[in-house]
């Protein structure tokens, strides 16, 4: 299978009424899972639908393997999976009877081929025991799973996932974040979160949105490169605590005895007991964010 | 094989299919089975307070169950439906996908008008269990077949409509409308009453063409909405054909009021001299001269000479319809004598007593008072109930050869045939006046 291209130029979003979900952005994604991260209202979803051409962009363009995603919705659709964050449909509809129902809106005509597509996905994403279980009865982690089902069920090219882990518990999210993992690979999966963890196990390249805005697009390992030398752990009083976290944008607070050992990120700390550490994704989309929030403050 | 053969075979199966899928969901739906349940607990206790024959639980079922409840439980399920398509998160997973629009607008609303049409079907089957269930008798077939002919393209109108509005407008707002509309048809009376009522099976070429119109505009515009990959020649085509539908059915309701409906009769002068007769000075059945069974203008002149049985009743007051076997057995038991049968029919639609006469084999003349409109009192709902005086239903008046009132009996639970059969048997024996 051929990399898949998607170019993105100037794309931007204002809501009626005036509000700027999206600011020019320009982006290049291939093969991979690309992962969007910013905190809630962002602008990751106005993105993602725009891209899974829901929604009509303000200005600018994008091309999904040459196709425009003004002009050509039905090429588009033929080569995309989507899963809303709020994955929800017919909650009357079984399990089988819902994904034999999306086979039939991806243009499968053919039931033989329909049952074929399903008990291929069920095996993939372990709904095979949950067959004749109504949706509206399924736990929110089975749910989920159901949606990632319903999102490959075509083989898509393209996968748009938003927040699939969002409410999930710890070992519902670690099924989902490996099932994610192996889809990824021949085809693009843009992921999109506001939980780092998710990035750092299964995304290849990361952007990274705040207000609407791109500020940082790379691979993962740029990003951590970006904050290198710049986070520290630190060991203070308790009572410095307040005094550091003016300085410094915290990462990590941990308690040791009656010292409290902190994680920044700063250019410098004058502090006794100190120590250079390597960063993590977290810390580094820290990093970011704040930058981008004194940056604000300032302004 | 043609290409063009293959796909239309091909969408028609994949349009089968999204709408069987539609129409289960659809069916699950607690709300819709809320209504179902309370449309067909109505009709079975309308038809079970009433003692009814399998014939006029039919009628009764159609013509109350029908009218009134049907088009609000159509609502309730094409609302619930719009309303769980039109969510975000849903409307996104389908929107994703490569299904045409148009097809899957088409899909919904076969599949709601689906799931309306078994919720008819019940309800007309709660309403035919009635007889069977408390009296022992058995439905005949006839009966709901009719029952279902008179209301389904209403449906059609009602669910295509409603759906089509809620989509263009985007909202639940748009359903609303079509329930306020549906409000103001059974409120109003006359003119309204006799284009809009869903019952008026003579309305249906109306109703058709503009849901069809209607359907069709809207899955037009949802194909153009999808942008490219449309041939553009083919959607001003659709659009004109669509507004086109509206349009003739708008002028085939307008044609119709302006020559099939009768004009209410108490708008017409020679009504209000009939009804204000003085029948206490001279005591002489008003005449008059309506629309029969067969569509032909009936006078109560043409049975001058013969002693009259005059029955009324009405399709609204279901007790009332027990005097047409009353007046049947008069009529067989004075065949070939000097007796003229006549039931008067008192509902705005001719097409009830046509009906009912065809369903119950009844071979006397019966005529409709078309000017009838909805009132409590019996003797203000119509001009014919004014003329005649009559405080309740059913009547059944007995007149002798000179069109004297010799006897009256009203307000009857059963009345048997041989009591009528005496008295026009009495009147008779009374001598013609000087002429």
């Amino acid at each position: 299978m051929t990399a898949l291209v998607i170019e993105v130029r100037g794309l931007s979003k204002t809501y009626p009424g005036g509000t700027q979900a999206l600011r020019p952005t320009d982006l290049t994604i291939t093969n991979g899972i690309f992962a969007l991260v910013g905190p809630n209202g962002s602008g990751k979803t106005t993105f993602m639908r725009m891209l899974a051409t829901l929604l009509e962009p303000t200005s600018g363009t994008a091309a999904i393997d040459g196709h425009d995603i003004r002009r050509d919705r039905l090429a588009i659709r033929r080569m995309l999976g989507y899963l809303p964050q709020d994955f929800g449909l017919y909650p009357s509809l079984t399990v089988d009877e819902h994904l034999d129902y999306i086979a039939l809106l991806s243009d499968m005509p053919s039931a033989a081929a329909r049952r074929e597509a399903i008990d291929q996905v069920m095996a993939q994403t372990n709904l095979g025991n949950l067959r004749r279980r109504r949706v509206g009865e399924l736990s929110g982690g089975m749910r989920q799973r159901l949606g990632v089902a319903q999102a490959i069920l075509a083989s898509p090219q393209l996968l748009i996932i938003d927040e699939p882990t969002a409410g999930l518990d710890p070992e519902e999210r670690i099924r989902i974040r490996g099932l994610l993992a192996e889809l990824g690979g021949d085809r693009v999966i843009i992921l999109s979160t506001h939980i780092v963890a998710d990035v750092e196990a299964t995304a290849d390249s990361v952007a990274i949105l705040h207000l609407g805005q791109m500020l940082f697009t790379g691979t993962t390992e740029d990003l951590r490169a970006r904050s290198r030398g710049r986070v520290w752990m630190v060991e203070v009083p308790r009572e410095r605590l307040h005094e550091m976290k003016e300085r410094c944008i915290f990462t990590g607070v941990y308690r040791v005895g009656e010292k409290m050992h902190i994680r920044v990120v700063a250019d410098a700390v004058d502090e006794p007991v100190v120590e250079a550490v390597e960063p993590t994704l977290e810390d580094a989309y820290l990093d970011v964010m704040g930058l981008a929030m004194g940056a604000n403050d300032a302004a | 094989m043609s290409w063009d053969w293959l796909w239309a075979r091909t969408t028609l199966r994949s349009l089968v299919s999204v709408a069987r899928h539609e129409f289960v969901a659809t069916l699950r739906e607690r709300s819709g089975w809320g209504a179902i349940v309370a449309a067909c607990a109505l009709a079975l206790a309308d038809s079970a307070l009433h003692p009814l024959t399998p014939l006029v639980s039919g009628v009764r079922a159609s013509v109350m169950s029908g009218s009134l409840v049907l088009p609000f439980l159509a609502i309730i399920v094409v609302a619930g439906a719009a309303r769980r398509d039109q969510a975000t998160s849903a409307a996104d997973v389908i929107g994703a996908r490569p299904y045409r629009r148009h097809l899957l607008l088409l899909a919904r609303v076969l599949s709601c008008f689906a799931v309306v049409t078994v919720a008819y079907a019940l309800v007309i089957a709660s309403s035919l269990a009635a007889p069977l269930v408390f009296a022992g008798r058995w439905p005949s077939l006839l009966t709901p077949i009719h029952a279902f002919g008179r209301e389904i393209v209403a449906l059609f109108f009602v669910v295509a409509s409603a759906y089509c509005a809620v989509s263009i407008a985007q909202n639940m707002l748009a359903a609303a409308v079509v329930a306020v509309y549906a409000i103001f048809v059974f409120a109003w009376g006359d003119y309204l009453a006799p284009i809009f009522n869903f019952t008026l099976t003579q309305n249906a070429p109306t109703y058709a063409l503009i849901g069809l119109g209607a359907l069709l505009g809207t899955l037009t515009g949802a194909r153009w909405g999808e942008g490219a990959e449309g041939r553009r020649p083919t959607r001003g085509l659709m659009l004109g054909v669509s507004v086109g539908l509206v349009l003739a059915g708008v002028a085939t309701g307008w044609h119709r009021v302006a020559t099939t409906h009768n004009r209410p009769l108490h708008t017409e002068p020679f009504a209000a001299n009939m009804a204000s007769q003085d029948i206490r000075t001279c005591p002489r059945a008003p005449g008059f001269w309506l629309r029969d069974q067969c569509g032909r203008d009936f006078r109560l002149s043409s049975v001058d000479g013969r002693v009259l049985v005059l029955a009324f009743w009405s399709p609204h007051v279901p007790e009332s319809m027990a005097v047409l076997d009353t007046l049947q057995a008069v009529a067989r038991e004075s065949a070939g004598g000097n007796v003229a049968c006549v039931a008067v029919c008192l509902a705005d639609d001719y097409s009830i007593s046509a009906h009912i006469a065809h369903e119950g084999h009844y071979g006397f003349p019966m005529v409709t008072d078309t000017g009838t409109h909805f009132s409590r009192a019996v003797g203000k709902c119509s001009p014919l109930a004014e003329a005649y005086d009559l405080p309740a239903l059913p009547a059944i008046v007995i007149t002798d050869t000179g069109r004297r009132i010799a006897a009256q009996f009203m307000s009857f639970a059963t009345l048997p045939p041989s009591a009528v059969t005496a008295e026009a048997r009495k009147a008779l024996s009374i001598p013609p006046p000087p002429s």
